[in-house]
């Protein structure tokens, strides 16, 4: 198993003076390396947190949330890094770029985690790879330009390159398509299903988007702060 | 993609952002670098004027009043020959010009030969000039506008062999004319400063050749002053070895001393000095020799009276061992006749004449009448009684002219009615038969009395010995000197003069500390600003944290990239700040010049800079910036990713802050406020307010903990207000302040950069000195006198007797209900506030205690607690305690302060007329007086220290108020050829509040720019809120907010931080000062700092009153829709 939530409550302190809030209560759930799910749901369900405790973003309340078998709550912030750095893959629903950098240059980003310490084969090998999936999204004229010269679809698009630089094993996405039109949503569910199948990537996603939810392997709703698979649909 | 290049990508990306950062890093290092290359630049200015001053000269023979032979001079520089030796004679002068339309006062008039010039900076090969012309230096030619080939009058300080405070000494002759042609003027750097009191103004000088003023003054081949120089760094040593070579050189010439042969007494040896009297070490390395020698003490007396019977004016010579024991049997052939059996035998021989004139016979009680000098210079005419033991006959011993002493006045007059001494004689009272006698016998003692009489009667500070006379076979005096007489304690020793005028080039006050201490809060706001700045631009930029956290960036490794790109900025604006500090100090360099001059007196400080302090600026800012932003960066980094990716263009998403947490950290504020409060309050406590720098030392850690403390109060209160009340906001100004707390560090940082504008405002205007206004009252500085004056060369007269009067012309009608103290002068360092320098041993005043203790003049800051101190009518009585050694002195609070850098009970060294090392201990402090700059002694301490240093250069002048110009006009016209200068206490007193109020003034600038640093965060920080929040202020108006209450709402907002910073400034500016203040006089000008406050207060408004408009400017939907 790659990843897990074991009965994992999901509780907020209480905010000026209310009552504290369970977002999730006994959640469990496995992801099987190279699987893909769609985790659907009302707003304010949870989707979002789940996807996090998954990240390592925040931990659970109760119950524990397990990579690879390790309990992420046990481990330290610089070994959490480490951990979305080199086996995790995050794209949200704001593309989140640095508006600063290029498209290449953003891609190119989580390899900055690493500092002084990358060895010159593995600079060079990165940026092969940036431009190779650059390319593979069609984003090969466009690799030097910033994020403010590109679409929605375009930027998200970088985003997800971005997600899959080191090769993780898990992509998390929250609401890739959310900001997107349907034709840019469709084009960017179709590459999620294609690198899902390529990479051999397992992949989360947190959707509203039916279109997207079905072109996944699972599909689980949350609801009332617990996980239940997905009725099928007619 | 390497670390750097992303460095720059957002370098580039946020420029426009960054630009504020690096304006407040380079506000931070202007000021750093401003302060401390002022700080250079007066340290190499202090030093320059000093090495210029002095030239090559690096030690010198100091000897005042004495003068020694020029050819001591060429003696020592076969000894020291890699030394240039250059003998000067120096005296006291007065200039003038146009008839004495224009003058000069305290000149120092030079007489100096090629030797001297050789010692100039530059050595230009200078000649004296010739007979008739002298050269001037710049400062007296830019006083009297004196251009070569113009005339001009010296009036030179007539030296007198003997010491003008002798009963003897005339007093008239004080001074000569000397008509001169300028044949050049004298540059700094060709030794025109020329000076060895530490001092920044150089003083007026006169340059004559050597032989010329020698002639002029008659001490042909002698001279007062030998300067000699190595080019050596080891000046102390140079000293050493002149002093040695010194002690083998010296003859007895160069100690005024002579040896003859007194006609008709065979082969006996006379030893006598050119200052009459024998100075007390002379008689004391005689006292102890084996060898017979007869001592003599010859005065001349006024009367010898029996019954009705007188003889007026008449020599009596004491005679007797000088170590008072019997004499050897044989060893005085023919004195057995007048000396006693017993040398205490207090019985008096008569000459056959005189006892033929008196009528007296053995047995007989005769009366000796004779003048000494009173306390006040006056002559004072005591008497004694002595019974008549013999009568001799004018014979032999008895009939020796030699015995009197070349007394001026009467040793070169042919007739009785051509003597002129220094006392007052009736001419009327000698006969025809006193005249007879003189021409017969010239000044034969008409008397005898044994030395122990005579000393005790006679002997003064000058010494008690006339003479010494050793009987052929013998060895002479003279010879017996050679071994026995230190050099020194007849004031002929070397000093180095360049190391203790470098060290009192290091200035007092340390202006680069000062600017630092007084910019620190404009420092601390710049930096705050930086970080103020930078934080919002991290705080737009945390959605870009969250993404980096996301991707697997380590918080350090962000942190990391955060701080180089800070890094840049800082350095970026750190080097521009370098720059702009550079024009910033030619600024205050220039204000020092002009508007602030009377901070550094007369002194021309020149821009002065070290690459090391441009890099220590540089790196201190940078490095200062790097730990505010660090801090500033915290709160954000700590933040989660969900936290930090919600937040869009800098507004926070929700954050889910626990209560408790707020509470803790409210907590945590309130007992950082409590202790910080608690530490200042025990650093006042525990801090003497005249502790010199400690004081100010106190003042900045007790106002640094007050504001600290402020501040922490202030984030409590924020603390609290963030909590919500039950019942909601009950106004819109209660929404305001909910909305203040809303960003907590924010608000904070805003308080903190008025506070610090508005605490330096303040303190600053607290300390400032108010006008004076009591001038006339005995406790005031001015100590109720209404002149103060100084006269170029000493008066000799007591100016409240009507003789004193009548020696200068001075009118009685014209004095009437004047009173004058006289004070007696010891040249030394300038020790006010106009003296930038470090004075090792400031200028020492001898005054009579009991008359300024029965004035009740001046009020005293502190007084020592010595034992007894309490029982004593007056702290002046303190100056005549026994200290078991040191003497004790009383200066004036500010100058012990802050130029000597002493407190109570701490002394200064000093070396004394004969070269013996003493104390001058520290008793009291006068609270700002006009007494700034010197030490004040008892005058009798000063006498015996100093006993050469004759009559009086300081008056303190008492004069009815409405006749004071009178008076002035009348003491200036009576003394102007003892170069009297009188200045009005309250303008004296004036003129050093002055400094103290540049100096505030200046601070008073750094303030202003503190505070528009202040109100430049305001500014932002409101700004920053209204355009953050304009789409908020519009959904209010669209859930029905009138625009009023609305604007009212932000109003209140800004209104609550404006009135945070001006509490947080101005009460712990009040509580550092108040303290501190009690030393010193005149009230604190509430007044004055209330408007200050008040204004602020309106500047901090008129932002936030702008900020309103902005923030509710253009329609409802428009602000919504771009939201």
């Amino acid at each position: 198993m790659l990843a897990s939530l074991e009965s994992v409550v999901r509780r907020y302190p209480r905010v000026e003076g209310g009552e504290e809030h369970t977002v999730l209560d006994g959640v469990d759930l496995a992801v099987e390396a190279g699987e893909s799910i769609a985790i659907v749901g009302p707003s304010g369900s949870g989707k979002t947190t789940l996807l996090h405790l998954l990240g390592g973003l925040e931990h659970p309340t109760a119950g524990r949330a397990l990579f690879e078998g390790e309990d992420l709550a046990a481990k330290d912030a610089r070994a959490l890094a480490a951990l979305r750095n080199e086996k995790l893959g995050l794209v949200f629903q704001a593309h989140h770029l640095l508006p600063q950098c290029s498209a290449l240059e953003n891609v190119l980003v989580p390899t900055l985690a690493r500092g002084r310490r990358r060895a010159a084969a593995e600079r060079d090998a990165a940026l092969k790879r940036a431009r190779t999936l650059l390319e593979r999204v069609g984003l090969g004229p466009r690799l030097a330009h910033r994020p403010g010269q590109l679409s929605g679809g375009e930027c998200q698009r970088v985003a997800v390159v971005r997600a899959l630089i080191h090769r993780p094993r898990l992509v998390l996405a929250d609401e890739p398509t959310g900001s997107l039109d349907g034709r840019a949503a469709e084009a960017l569910a179709d590459l999620f299903c294609e690198l899902n199948n390529e990479e051999g990537t397992a992949l989360v996603t947190v959707t509203h988007s039916p279109d997207l939810a079905a072109r996944m392997g699972r599909v689980l709703r949350l609801r009332d702060g617990r996980l239940a698979p997905e009725a099928a649909r007619a | 993609m390497g670390t750097w290049l992303f460095v720059l990508r957002s370098l580039r990306h946020h420029a426009r952002n960054h630009l504020g950062v690096v304006l407040g890093a380079a506000v931070a290092a202007t000021v750093l670098v401003g302060a401390l290359l002022v700080g250079d630049s007066v340290r190499a200015s202090l030093r320059a004027q000093a090495l210029l001053r002095l030239g090559g000269v690096d030690a010198a023979l100091i000897a005042h009043d004495r003068f020694f032979t020029t050819a001591l001079g060429d003696a020592l520089a076969t000894d020291l020959p890699e030394a240039e030796i250059a003998p000067v004679l120096q005296l006291a002068g007065i200039a003038s010009v146009d008839g004495g339309a224009r003058r000069a006062n305290g000149v120092q008039v030079l007489g100096v030969d090629e030797r001297f010039f050789r010692l100039a900076p530059t050595p230009t090969g200078h000649t004296p000039p010739e007979r008739g012309e002298a050269l001037v230096n710049e400062r007296l030619a830019r006083q009297l506008d004196l251009v070569p080939g113009a005339d001009l009058l010296l009036r030179v300080e007539q030296p007198s062999a003997l010491p003008r405070d002798v009963v003897m000494a005339t007093t008239d002759d004080t001074s000569l004319g000397v008509r001169v042609k300028v044949a050049a003027v004298l540059s700094d750097e060709e030794l025109g400063s020329f000076g060895l009191r530490a001092a920044q103004i150089p003083p007026y000088s006169a340059f004559l050749s050597l032989d010329v003023l020698q002639r002029e003054v008659e001490l042909e081949g002698r001279a007062n002053l030998l300067l000699t120089g190595a080019g050596g760094e080891d000046t102390a040593a140079l000293a050493e070895r002149a002093d040695r070579a010194l002690g083998e050189r010296w003859t007895l010439a160069d100690a005024q001393l002579a040896e003859h042969t007194p006609e008709g007494r065979g082969e006996a040896r006379e030893l006598l000095s050119d200052r009459v009297f024998l100075d007390a070490p002379v008689d004391a390395a005689l006292a102890g020799a084996a060898e017979p020698l007869l001592g003599v003490l010859t005065y001349f007396v006024n009367a010898i009276e029996l019954g009705e019977r007188s003889t007026p004016y008449s020599m009596v010579a004491g005679v007797g061992t000088p170590g008072g024991g019997p004499p050897p049997a044989d060893a005085f052939a023919g004195w057995d006749a007048v000396l006693p059996a017993d040398p205490a035998a207090d019985g008096i021989l008569l000459n056959e004449w005189c006892a033929d004139d008196l009528a007296a016979s053995v047995g007989d009680r005769v009366t000796l009448h004779y003048f000494v000098v009173g306390p006040d210079q006056e002559m004072v005419e005591e008497s004694h009684e002595l019974t008549v033991r013999g009568i001799v006959p004018i014979a032999g011993v008895a009939d020796d002219p030699a015995l009197m002493p070349r007394f001026p006045g009467l040793a070169d007059a042919d007739h009785c009615r051509e003597w002129e001494p220094g006392v007052f004689v009736d001419l009327d009272r000698i006969r025809d038969k006193d005249e007879l006698y003189w021409d017969d016998h010239r000044g034969t003692p008409k008397a005898f009395v044994s030395l122990s009489t005579a000393r005790e009667l006679w002997s003064s500070r000058f010494g008690s010995l006339t003479a010494v006379r050793t009987e052929s076979g013998s060895t002479s005096a003279g010879a017996l000197l050679r071994g026995r007489l230190d050099p020194a304690s007849v004031g002929l020793f070397f000093q180095d003069v360049r190391g203790p005028a470098l060290a009192a080039s290091a200035p007092s006050v340390d202006f680069g500390s000062l600017f630092l201490g007084l910019s620190f809060f404009l420092i601390a706001a710049a930096v705050l600003l930086t970080a103020l700045l930078f934080a919002f631009g991290v705080e737009q930029r945390a959605a870009e944290i969250g993404t980096l956290y996301a991707v697997g960036l380590a918080p350090t490794r962000v942190r990391g990239l955060f701080l180089r790109e800070a890094a840049v900025l800082a350095l970026v604006g750190a080097g521009a700040g370098a720059l702009l500090g550079t024009l910033y100090t030619r600024a205050v360099l220039r204000g020092l010049g002009g508007l602030w001059s009377g901070a550094v007196g007369s002194a021309e400080i020149a821009y002065h800079a070290r690459p090391a302090t441009l890099a220590v600026g540089v790196a201190a800012t940078v490095a200062t910036a790097l730990l505010a932003i660090v801090w500033t960066l915290r709160g954000t980094l700590r933040r989660t990713t969900p936290e930090l990716l919600a937040t869009s263009g800098g507004v926070q998403g929700p954050q889910r802050t626990a209560e408790a947490g707020r509470a803790a950290r409210g907590l945590r504020a309130a007992i950082i406020a409590l202790a910080a409060a608690a530490g200042g309050a025990l650093l006042l406590l525990t801090t003497d307010p005249s502790g010199g720098p400690a004081a100010a030392g106190s003042f900045f850690g007790a106002g640094a903990l007050f504001l600290i403390g402020a501040l922490a109060a202030t984030r409590a209160l924020l603390a609290r207000l963030a909590r919500p009340a039950a019942e909601g906001s009950r106004s819109v100004a209660g929404l305001g302040a909910r909305n203040a707390v809303r960003r907590p560090g924010r608000s904070l940082a805003t308080v903190a950069l008025l506070a610090a504008g508005v605490f330096l405002v303040v303190a600053v205007q607290a300390n400032r000195l108010t006008p004076v206004r009591d001038a006339a009252e005995r406790g005031a500085g001015t100590g109720g006198f209404r002149f103060f004056g100084s006269s170029t060369l000493a008066v000799l007269h007591d100016l409240n007797t009507p003789d004193g009067r009548d020696a200068f012309a001075l009118d009685d009608e014209d004095l009437e209900g004047v009173s004058i103290v006289g004070l007696r002068v010891r040249d030394g360092d300038d020790a006010s506030c106009l003296n930038l320098g470090s004075p090792a041993r400031p200028r020492l005043v001898g005054v009579a205690p009991a008359k300024l203790a029965e004035r009740g003049a001046f009020s005293f800051a502190r007084v020592d607690e010595l034992p007894g101190a309490d029982e004593l009518a007056s702290p002046w009585s303190l100056l005549d305690a026994d200290l078991g050694g040191p003497i004790p002195a009383i200066g004036d609070q500010a100058s012990v302060q802050w130029t000597m850098k002493k407190g109570l009970g701490e002394t200064l060294d000093y070396v004394d007329e004969r070269g013996a090392r003493f104390e001058v201990q520290i008793v009291a402090t006068l609270a700002d007086s006009i007494l700034q700059g010197d030490l004040l002694v008892a005058e009798d301490a000063l006498k015996r220290r100093f006993p050469s240093e004759s009559g009086q250069r300081l008056f303190l002048v008492d004069a009815p108020a409405e006749r004071a110009d009178d008076v002035a006009q009348a003491l200036g016209r009576g003394l102007r050829d003892v170069g009297l200068e009188l200045t009005p206490t309250a303008e004296r007193l004036e003129a050093f509040h002055a400094v103290q109020n540049t100096y505030l003034a200046i601070f008073q600038v750094l303030g202003g720019l503190g505070l528009l640093l202040g109100s430049a965060g305001l500014a932002v920080v409101v700004l920053r809120n209204a355009l953050e929040r304009r789409a908020e202020l519009a959904a209010l108006r669209a859930l029905g907010f009138a625009p009023r209450a609305v604007r009212w709402l932000v109003l209140s907002e800004h209104g609550l931080l404006l009135a945070l910073g001006l509490v947080c400034g101005t009460l712990p500016a009040l509580a550092a000062v108040l303290p501190l203040r009690g030393t010193q006089q005149g009230g604190t000008p509430l007044a004055t700092i209330l408007a200050f406050v008040g204004a602020i207060a309106a500047v901090g408004l008129l932002w936030a009153w702008l900020a309103t408009l902005l923030a509710t400017r253009g329609g409802v939907t428009a602000a919504l829709r771009n939201d």
